[in-house]
């Protein structure tokens, strides 16, 4: 018998037990479903991921403060900073895969203008802070290096805390300068920060910004006479493939200017960006194929469904088979037939669940924010399933039903 | 292939050889003979009759000329072909060329209409669908029922399912019809419309009849009788005054 004829008599046996087909279906519809949904979702926030580490730029370090150890007690980790403006300027001046550096001063606070109010991390930036995370001003400008020699009251403020206190209008007019009160002391506004997005760590646009020196003397003062200490350096390496060499030669730097003797860990922490992208990258991965290994499980409890129902199927068509043996099928065409069966089965079960898993994945991106990728990739890996379960469980039942032999066949019951 | 040449008219050599045909079952330890040595010869268009009571081996028999069995030894020639010898996709290849079945129970598919049914053969045989389609109407049409080709075998009289059968064991124009009790689920008037078929078959279009019965009556719609008992041949006789059926509707 030809492949049509074949698949023509497979079509009308399962129609004839609709109720019964689609019920044995489901398991690799839930199964197909499962796969087609976690893929899609998977990709997609390994997609928005990799975007939000773009925003942060792929030739950045981070270099944040680690744990201290004095006299033997070890702090926390960041429990107290070591990083100072000298590091900023050393890091500069004596590493060469070190393009620029800047340091940050972290606080927060209360904003307030013409009555409204909206609380806010306040960062102090020291120079060339713009240029390493490469981040413009959608309007205004970024304060001078002069603000931050004199101390100046000035701020920009990121997109967030724009809409938050000015809405649509740009608060920016050359003509008439805008204040606003950062915990207490009116500060100049210069300028408003290009939009910048979601980071692993939140929203990078719910900021404002002003020189460290600002902050330092008129905000948070001088804590302990440390006059001189950052909560955080940023470096940009001369390219993406340098921040290996810019880590190596910090590293170096800092150890020796921290005085960190050998075998003695360091009170600092270098951070590659690239490297904290990759290892939640990974992190993505593991979890995504985790979820896909729990859904294939469901894809072999339909496989074994459809095993079991194939062998329902066969015992209850016994004499039909040794009719068809009767009248001249060869073993082989009654193995077609069933394995044919078994195959339309699972991969119309196949079919719909990657309707249904394209139609959830939606559901499940809308709900954690992800746009689902759908790819021919992960069509192509549920037809390829569906049909190898159909395959593999159907094989047995098939075969048992090519082996009968015609007399006990027609004899049968 | 000798399996498919096609059936020369009126030729009257041999159809069927056999030649000191065994079959033994075993059950357990115990051999059982069901076959002990026939030696037979039947001539292209014959109707013969084979009788005897249950257990005395005509089953069995009826399975190795329908190569649905093998013999445990001796030979058994088909046109000329030892077909005894015959792996089982050889056999079916023969089953479905050279022999058409007549069972008891008819064995149609159910639902399935009888188109269909009768389509089966040439399904197997790779004949395509136009062609099988034609085919099998005018087998219905000549055990006389071109007009209930649409019909189910639940939508059917017993004697309808019944020429159905005929109609598929006909349409592959095999030489050898082989009918096992093919009246024996009917009624007499019915049982003598399917005998007039068989008969006009026999005569017409020169098919060969095997025919299966433990009816003496029916017997005698055959031109020769053979009797078994314990796995031999006790009487192999002509018919002397062989029964006419005149009641069908084949055309």
């Amino acid at each position: 018998m030809n492949f049509f004829g074949t698949l023509r008599v497979a079509v009308r046996s399962l129609q004839r037990n609709r109720l019964r087909s689609f019920l044995t279906m489901l398991g690799v519809i839930i199964g197909i479903l499962s796969v087609t949904a976690m893929m899609a979702v998977g990709a997609g926030a390994r997609t928005a991921l990799a975007k939000q580490f773009s925003s942060l730029g792929t030739d950045t370090l981070f270099i944040m403060p680690g744990a201290t150890t004095s006299g033997g007690v070890s702090g926390g980790m960041g429990s107290q900073s070591t990083l100072t403006i000298g590091d900023v300027r050393a890091i500069e001046r004596d590493c060469p895969a070190v393009k620029r550096a800047s340091g940050l001063l972290r606080s927060s606070g209360l904003i307030t203008v013409d009555g409204k109010n909206w609380s806010a991390p306040v960062q102090g930036t020291m120079p060339g802070y713009s240029e390493v995370r490469e981040w413009d001003t959608a309007s205004g400008s970024w304060y001078s290096d002069g603000d931050y020699e004199q101390g100046s009251a000035v701020c920009v403020i990121g997109n967030t805390v724009k809409e938050a206190l000015f809405g649509d209008t740009d608060p920016i007019d050359p003509e008439q300068p805008t204040e606003i009160i950062v915990r207490g002391v009116p500060c100049k506004l210069v300028g408003v920060l290009a939009k910048k997005g979601q980071a692993g760590f939140g929203d990078q646009d719910d900021v404002v910004m002003m020189p460290a020196t600002t902050l330092r003397q008129r905000i948070v003062g001088n804590q302990g006479g440390k006059t001189d200490v950052l909560s955080m350096i940023v470096v940009a390496a001369v390219a993406s493939d340098a921040t290996g060499d810019a880590k190596e030669q910090m590293t170096g730097l800092l150890r020796q200017r921290h005085r960190i003797r050998e075998g003695e860990g360091e009170d600092f922490i270098v951070r590659d960006l690239k490297e904290i992208a990759d290892s939640a990258q990974k992190g993505l991965g593991i979890i995504t194929a985790l979820l896909g290994g729990i859904a294939l499980v469901s894809l072999i409890v339909g496989g074994i469904g459809i095993m079991n129902i194939m062998l329902v199927s066969v015992t209850e068509r016994t004499r039909e088979i040794g009719i068809r043996m009767a009248l001249g099928a060869r073993g082989s065409d009654i193995l077609a037939q069933f394995l044919v069966e078994s195959i339309v089965l699972a991969l119309l079960g196949g079919i719909l669940g990657a309707v249904g898993g394209i139609a959830v994945s939606g559901a499940i991106g809308g709900f954690v924010n992800v746009v689902p990728e759908v790819s021919t990739k992960v069509i192509l890996t549920a037809f390829l399933f569906s049909s190898a379960v159909g395959l593999f469980f159907g094989f047995y039942p098939a075969r048992r039903a090519s082996r009968l032999d015609p007399i006990d066949a027609l004899r049968y019951e | 292939m000798a399996a498919d040449a096609p059936y020369r008219e009126g030729a009257r050599e041999p159809l069927i050889v056999l030649d000191r045909i065994h079959k033994r079952y075993h059950m357990g330890d115990v051999v059982v003979p069901a076959l002990a040595g026939v030696s037979l010869e039947l001539k292209r268009g014959e109707f013969v009759a084979v009788m005897g009571a249950s257990g005395s081996g005509k089953s069995t028999l009826m399975n190795v000329l329908g190569c649905l069995d093998r013999p445990t030894s001796g030979r058994y020639l088909l046109e000329g072909r030892d077909v005894g010898r015959l792996g089982q996709d050889d056999r079916a290849r023969i089953r479905n060329r050279r022999i058409g079945f007549v069972f008891q129970g008819f064995n149609l598919l159910a639902r399935t209409s009888a188109l269909e049914n009768v389509e089966l053969p040439l399904v197997y045989a790779g004949v395509g669908r136009g062609d099988r389609r034609r085919r099998a109407f005018a087998a219905l049409r000549a055990v006389g029922l071109g007009q209930r080709i649409h019909h189910q075998p639940n939508q059917l009289s017993g004697g309808q399912q019944q020429r159905v059968a005929i109609a598929r064991a006909l349409v592959c124009d095999a030489p050898l019809i082989l009918a096992d009790e093919p009246t024996g689920n009917l009624d007499s008037h019915t049982s003598e419309e399917i005998m007039a078929i068989l008969q006009r078959l026999n005569e017409e279009r020169q098919r060969t009849i095997i025919l299966v019965t433990h009816e003496t009556d029916i017997a005698q719609y055959a031109q020769r009788v053979v009797v078994f008992k314990d796995g031999l041949v006790i009487e192999d006789r002509a018919v002397g005054d062989r029964r006419r059926a005149h009641r069908g509707e084949a055309a």
